[in-house]
């Protein structure tokens, strides 16, 4: 009788586990570092095969804030010709046509606590690929860093950076 | 030189193989280097108190214990030892080296191991004389153990670093930060395994007494098997809770799917040995130790596999910035910048190159085809006439039926009139 009850508490404690594990895999599925986008836009073509400069998508990073996700009319810019026979960009014009907005999952959220401007790194010499690593081989883009706070001081000690609190937290 | 940048990536062929190698060494390692600690702190204990309490049968199982443990000298040297430059090496060139990590990661955790066998041996040979120790070999192997312990320890510090390659520019600009919290648990869950495995080695190996040796018999039998069981059963309890805080305390950026089932047959194999050892009737009599055994290195192995797909996935993406990022155009603009030329044209060429390498660039190169044509070949045929590029440029028109139509640049004016001068200037034989 004791060794039932001890049989079915431990059981119950091993079951626990295991749901444990399952629901913090639910929980990480929310947080995917590299979560699947509406569209399959491949970095690997664009930035890496094309080379084309990460500038001329995200075109608000050298003086705004946010680096901005590219409006359509830059993606049409080229693909109102090129490669319309493929299912992604029929996607795309079928967004464009429909002047809906693409949902794009964020990959990188810094909390609202966190002044953070592009603007001011990239005019500071920061690389694009020092915080976002190498996006140009990633056919889905998925986040490197975890944006912690010792990572962002570190880089600010290291290049002279301000290290004031009102740097960052405004 | 960007202090901060990441060191250059390895080609994939290398990476899998120092992964694989790495993946065999922690294999052999980790698990001995746990049935060491787990049991010499089981004979250190028990020595004590068979001593304290004059119980024959605690010293020769503390005897037996240090005697299954260790193998011999050759075995200490083997498993133990060897395998450490292997994985500090793989460790150092998967972190690509060039770090202030190879003094910590690198020796002290092997002067560590070495101090820790040097003195385990002699707390063997001294309790293989006499199990009544005097104090000297007794305190050598309870530092022993500690030794060990710390190199595990360091080791587990060094392996965290994999795990989160992020932090690695911190690391080295202060050691402070090669501690985190995934370390320790993994560290915790390493011990709970390592006396996990070592009761079952204890089920399968000790009490096999001789007929006619003092402190033996069906007695100490028994002893053997509770002490074993009870240990087998402590891990196998403590794996679950510390599996969960393992997954609690990964790097975001190392999980994956394959990382959360790798991690949940880890309580489902120590389910089977709980099952083994309390569950199942009448199994006391044979001996479950093989068995209980081979899951507590299979759960190693969980782990082990876990750990190297997250290092896998949080290095992915990482690696050296491609030339001819943004940086190298801040860096042209910047140097043309310094050399301050009064001449007009030389700014408008300069301009004409910045919208070029910004829009055009997109589509077009100078000596092959991207999207557009290459313009080595289709700038000449303007003859330098800057009027009728700036009027292709303003309001492109299909000319190659073989070529998708050029779309029309959102570029200002001046902008054109710029890249379509640097662009007859670039070209050769355009004039």
């Amino acid at each position: 009788m004791k060794k039932s009850i001890v049989a079915v508490l431990v059981l119950g404690y091993f079951g626990a586990s295991v749901l444990l594990v399952a629901g913090l895999g639910y929980l990480w599925y929310g947080t995917d570092p590299a979560p699947v986008q509406p569209i399959a836009f491949p970095h690997t073509v664009h930035a890496g095969g094309l080379q084309m400069p990460c500038v001329y998508c995200h075109t608000f990073v050298e003086r705004s804030r946010s680096a901005g996700a590219p409006p359509l009319e830059i993606c049409m810019g080229c693909h109102r010709s090129i490669a319309t026979d493929r299912e992604e960009i029929r996607k795309l014009t079928r967004y464009y046509e429909e002047k809906r907005p693409i949902e794009w999952k964020r990959v990188y959220a810094l909390p609202d606590f966190i002044y953070f401007s592009h603007k001011r790194h990239v005019k500071a010499g920061v690389e694009c690929a020092a915080c976002h690593g190498d996006v140009a081989g990633m056919r889905k883009v998925r986040r490197v860093n975890e944006l912690i706070m010792g990572w962002c001081v570190s880089c600010h000690r290291v290049r002279g950076a301000s290290r004031d609190c009102a740097t960052c937290h405004k | 030189m960007n202090p901060l940048a990441l060191p250059p990536a390895l080609s994939p062929d290398t990476l899998l193989l120092f992964r694989c190698l790495l993946i065999v060494a922690l294999l052999v390692y980790l698990p001995y280097l746990g049935i060491v600690i787990a049991g010499s702190a089981a004979s250190l204990v028990l020595n004590f108190f068979g001593r304290e309490n004059r119980d024959e049968r605690s010293l020769r199982l503390s005897r037996e214990w240090i005697e299954a443990v260790t193998v011999n000298r050759w075995g200490l040297l083997l498993l133990a030892l060897l395998p450490y430059p292997a994985i500090a090496y793989t460790c150092q060139r998967l972190l690509g080296g060039r770090t202030s990590l190879p003094a910590i990661a690198g020796l002290v955790p092997f002067g560590a191991l070495l101090a820790g066998c040097l003195l385990l041996s002699l707390y063997r040979s001294a309790i293989r004389r006499t199990t009544e120790l005097p104090a000297a070999p007794f305190w050598a192997g309870a530092a022993g153990l500690l030794a060990m312990i710390s190199a595990a320890f360091l080791s587990f510090l060094l392996l965290g670093t994999l795990v989160n390659p992020s932090k690695l520019p911190l690391v080295r600009s202060n050691l402070v930060f090669i501690l985190s919290w995934h370390s320790f648990v993994e560290f915790f869950l390493f011990l709970a395994l390592s006396f996990g495995l070592a009761g079952g080695i204890a089920l399968r190996f000790l009490g096999r007494s001789k007929a006619g040796e003092v402190g033996g018999g069906p007695e100490y039998e028994a002893r053997v098997r509770t002490t074993g069981t009870s240990f087998a059963l402590a891990g196998a309890l403590t794996v679950p809770a510390l599996v969960v805080l393992y997954l609690i305390t990964f790097p975001v950026t190392g999980l994956s799917t394959e990382v959360f089932v790798m991690a949940a047959t880890v309580p489902l194999l120590a389910l089977a040995v709980f099952a083994l050892l309390y569950l199942l009737p009448g199994k006391e009599e044979g001996r479950p130790g093989d068995r209980v055994s081979a899951l507590f290195v299979l759960m190693f192995l969980a782990v082990i596999l876990c750990d190297q797909t997250a290092v896998g996935n949080a290095s992915q993406g990482l690696s050296a910035p491609p030339p001819g990022s943004l940086a190298a155009e801040k860096a042209s603009r910047e140097g043309t910048t310094g050399v301050k030329t009064a001449a007009a044209d030389t700014a408008v060429l300069e301009k004409g190159k910045k919208v070029f390498e910004t829009i055009c660039s997109a589509c077009h190169r100078f000596d092959s085809k991207v999207v557009g044509p290459p313009l080595n070949e289709v700038v000449p045929k303007y003859k330098g006439n800057v009027e009728k590029l700036k009027k292709f440029i303003r309001n492109p028109v299909k000319v190659n039926p073989a070529l998708p139509a050029m779309p029309k640049p959102a570029i200002k004016e001046d902008e054109i009139d710029a890249v379509a001068r640097y662009l007859l200037t670039k070209v050769k034989g355009s004039k």
